[in-house]
């Protein structure tokens, strides 16, 4: 079994005051004053100045030993710490393709299957948190990810962080989950969407083509149409949007339909995600309602994808194993899985494809699995 | 056609506030003025360094009188060039008779040498289909296919224009087209069905309008029309036209279609008696007939054929050949695709969507 990294571990921690969030460097890095000094936590070594070290001799400042799990952190990540806690989390992995920040659990939606289930706690106290993430993030990051919760409840302080990224990382995009709903108002969606439009992916969910199936699936009546009013402000201001479908019981149905939808109504859109299911938060306790074996709904996967990609609509399938795909729509699909909560369960022992397979979430038992899945033979994919 | 006719011609197309224009000569043929052709596009392409607008040209020609000069400053200023070819020689010869009667030779040749400086793509054809030519729709489409044009654009002979009595030889009525029309379309499908990429560029357009949110751009249909809204015809004369149909059907006289001279403003055309009168029928989802059709979102009010054939450009749709036409090209291009035939629909989605057929990927769903 390939298991992943994760993102939290214990260390023995000292000399923390309240929270801080510190990006780990090593030593010679860390000499090049990219970052400020006071923000840094030295790997293995000590720098007067810097905040602290990770594994290093001095009891000067926060001191960082014995991480229970060696492979978590490494230079160039950065983690958060809180005082009085053994906790090491880590809140932007260097290199990996899916740093995300969580901008908070609230949500005005309660999609049936959400995999982060929200919570109605005042949590604004996370945009500080991010800012000082964010002015630490790689230079040359491609891509950050904004997630909650809904970020657009954050209001005006979502702008703060697009105005922030624009500040410390000129060339990364971000790319925002989010369902749009507030976009409908207009004032609202010029203010945030306006700032960085080539530098922002408004990546919005949408279920089907009528109101009812969507309304349903994300349990808040009149959605559908906000979202739509909603994508139309972000069209009408130029701003980069994706679609994203996650594929379940509820939503194959009229999946054709809805790809003839987003090609006829949303022809602005750059990117369509095809998205198999995560098995996590409220998926798990609504199996009955969501699951179908991916094979049984790979027709209407077919004609979805191939109906966007006949009119020059890029569509990507993600979150499904190359095994349970016919090998015509492997081109389609991406490794998609964010790294830290990826699996290849022994079932792919010996599969030819493992390392272009997107595998498993980690939360994925077997009842969550396709009963396609099979290792496949070298000879079986000399495409 | 005077150069200061023509100066006037360049100030109204940038009055237009398109953010694209085409300048397009039309004759007689307008080779034999190419001097005059050399002045506009440069009078043009100066005027357009502040301007910045899209700015192309095209131009309708037998091809015979290009010196290699001319052919390379069509090249130079990537002027699309659109000749005519009826068919087989015998027919091309005979609708098009000249002294030595070699008028299709003619136009190959000229054809051959314009494509060698501007390239196979910057030469397309248009057929002038009579009566004669309805016997035959294979030839026709054959003779393109002999000659590498991967399109052929069929559509009627207009009313306008001719004589009556040459449209007594030639004319013919709407369904002996359509029966035409049909017997080719098929072929063409077959030949597609058989992996060779042909298009029939009218239903390529009706197609692109049925299958995508989009509009082709093609002037005749649209609603509201593009008549005087999206072209305007400058005579030699300098007398301004909404459409070259109306151009032809002022020459007979009937000086309604006139909207006035290059020396009125922009904006004094558009408010024009002909343009008032005209706009009457502009507007498909408001004309009878048109407003109860299932079609009507695909199809155009062409105002200036309604004036002409029937006297009045808001004058109710069915009774009208225009309409006897898209109606029937319509049904026949609902009926393949509710039929669905996976090769058919491959040639149809690469038509409207203007692509090669073999990037089609046929399982897609296709909504009926
Ligand atoms: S068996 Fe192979 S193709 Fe199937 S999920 Fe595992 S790695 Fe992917
Ligand atoms: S088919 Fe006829 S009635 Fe229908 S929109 Fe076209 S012209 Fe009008």
């Amino acid at each position: 079994m390939r298991q992943p990294i994760g993102l939290h571990t214990h260390a023995d921690v000292r000399g923390v005051e309240g929270v801080q969030i510190l990006k780990v460097l090593a030593s010679d890095e860390a000499l090049r004053g990219e970052y400020d000094c006071r923000n840094v936590l030295v790997w293995e070594a000590d720098l007067p100045g810097a905040a602290g070290s990770i594994n290093g001799r001095s009891d000067r400042g926060v001191s960082i030993a014995n991480v229970r799990d060696k492979r978590v952190i490494q230079p160039g990540d950065i983690v958060r710490l809180r005082q009085g806690s053994s906790l090491v989390s880590v809140v932007y992995r260097r290199g990996s393709k899916a740093n995300t920040l969580f901008a908070t659990e609230r949500c005005n939606s309660r999609c049936v299957m959400c995999s982060q289930p929200p919570r109605d706690d005042d949590d604004s106290w996370r945009v500080a948190e991010l800012e000082q993430t964010i002015s630490l993030v790689d230079r040359n990051e491609i891509q950050l990810g904004i997630t909650g919760g809904e970020p657009t409840l954050l209001g005006s302080d979502l702008g703060r962080l697009v105005d922030v990224t624009a500040h410390c990382l000129p060339d990364t995009t971000l790319h925002v989950l989010t369902n749009g709903r507030l976009f409908q108002h207009r004032l609202f969606a010029s203010d945030i969407a306006a700032r960085r439009p080539d530098h922002v992916v408004w990546a919005v969910p949408l279920y089907a083509d009528v109101a009812q199936i969507h309304d349903e699936v994300v349990e808040a009546p009149g959605s559908f149409h906000e979202t739509l009013d909603g994508l139309y402000e972000l069209g009408r201001l130029g701003a980069r949007v994706e679609i994203r479908v996650v594929l379940h019981k509820m939503t194959v149905g009229r999946l054709p339909q809805l790809a003839s939808f987003i090609y006829r109504r949303l022809p602005f859109v750059e990117h369509v995600a095809l998205m198999g299911l995560e098995p996590m938060g409220f998926a798990k306790r609504n199996r009955d309602r969501l699951w179908i074996d991916p094979v049984d709904y790979m027709p209407a996967l077919e004609s979805a994808l191939f109906h966007l990609l006949n009119r020059g609509m890029t569509t990507s399938i993600y979150n499904l194993p190359l095994c349970v795909l016919p090998s015509h729509l492997w081109p389609f699909a991406e490794q998609s899985i964010s790294d830290w909560k990826n699996l290849y369960p022994d079932e792919c022992e010996g599969c030819a494809v493992v390392d272009r397979c997107a595998g498993f979430f980690a939360s994925a038992g077997s009842a969550w699995r396709s009963r396609a899945v099979y290792p496949m033979k070298a000879e079986e994919v000399a495409v | 056609m005077t150069s200061e006719t023509a100066a006037l011609a360049v100030d109204r197309v940038f009055e237009s506030p398109s953010s694209t224009l085409t300048i397009e000569f039309q004759g007689g043929e307008p080779a034999l003025r190419f001097d005059l052709v050399r002045r506009i596009v440069e009078l043009a392409e100066n005027r357009n360094l502040t301007e910045n607008r899209t700015l192309s040209f095209a131009m309708v020609s037998t091809l015979h009188h290009f010196s290699d000069d001319d052919l390379a400053f069509c090249r130079d200023h990537e002027i699309r060039l659109s000749t005519s070819i009826d068919g087989p020689s015998v027919l091309h010869d005979r609708n098009r008779p000249n002294p030595d009667r070699n008028a299709w030779l003619q136009t190959v040749e000229a054809l051959d040498r314009a494509r060698a400086v501007l390239g196979h793509e910057g030469v397309s054809a248009l057929p002038t289909i009579t009566r004669e030519g309805l016997s035959d729709p294979r030839g026709l489409v054959d003779q393109y296919r002999d000659l590498g044009f991967p399109t052929i654009f069929l559509r009627p002979i207009s009313p306008y224009g001719f004589a009556l009595k040459t449209r007594k030889a030639i004319g013919y009525r709407m369904e002996d087209f359509l029966r035409f029309y049909d017997q080719a379309l098929d072929y063409i499908l077959e030949l597609n069905a058989n992996g060779e990429a042909f298009e029939e560029t009218y239903a390529a357009i009706l197609l692109r309008h049925i299958l995508t949110p989009f509009h082709s751009g093609y002037l005749d249909l649209r609603s509201p029309t593009g008549t005087g809204l999206g072209v305007l015809v400058y005579n030699y004369d300098g007398r301004v036209f909404p459409a070259d149909e109306a151009r032809m059907a002022a020459q007979t006289g009937d000086q309604r279609f006139t909207m006035g001279t290059v020396a009125d403003s922009f904006d004094t055309l558009m408010a024009s008696p002909a343009m008032q009168w005209l706009m009457k029928g502009a507007v498909s989802e408001h004309l009878r007939g048109c407003r109860d059709c299932a079609f009507v979102p695909y199809c155009g009010s062409d105002p200036v054929f309604h004036a002409t054939v029937q006297g009045d450009p808001a004058a109710d749709r069915r009774d009208s050949e225009f309409c006897q036409k898209h109606m029937h090209i319509f049904r026949g291009l609902f009926r393949r695709v509710a039929e669905a035939e996976p090769e058919t629909m491959r040639t149809f989605i690469a038509w409207a969507m203007r692509k090669p057929r073999d990037e089609v990927h046929v399982s897609g769903w296709v909504d009926r």
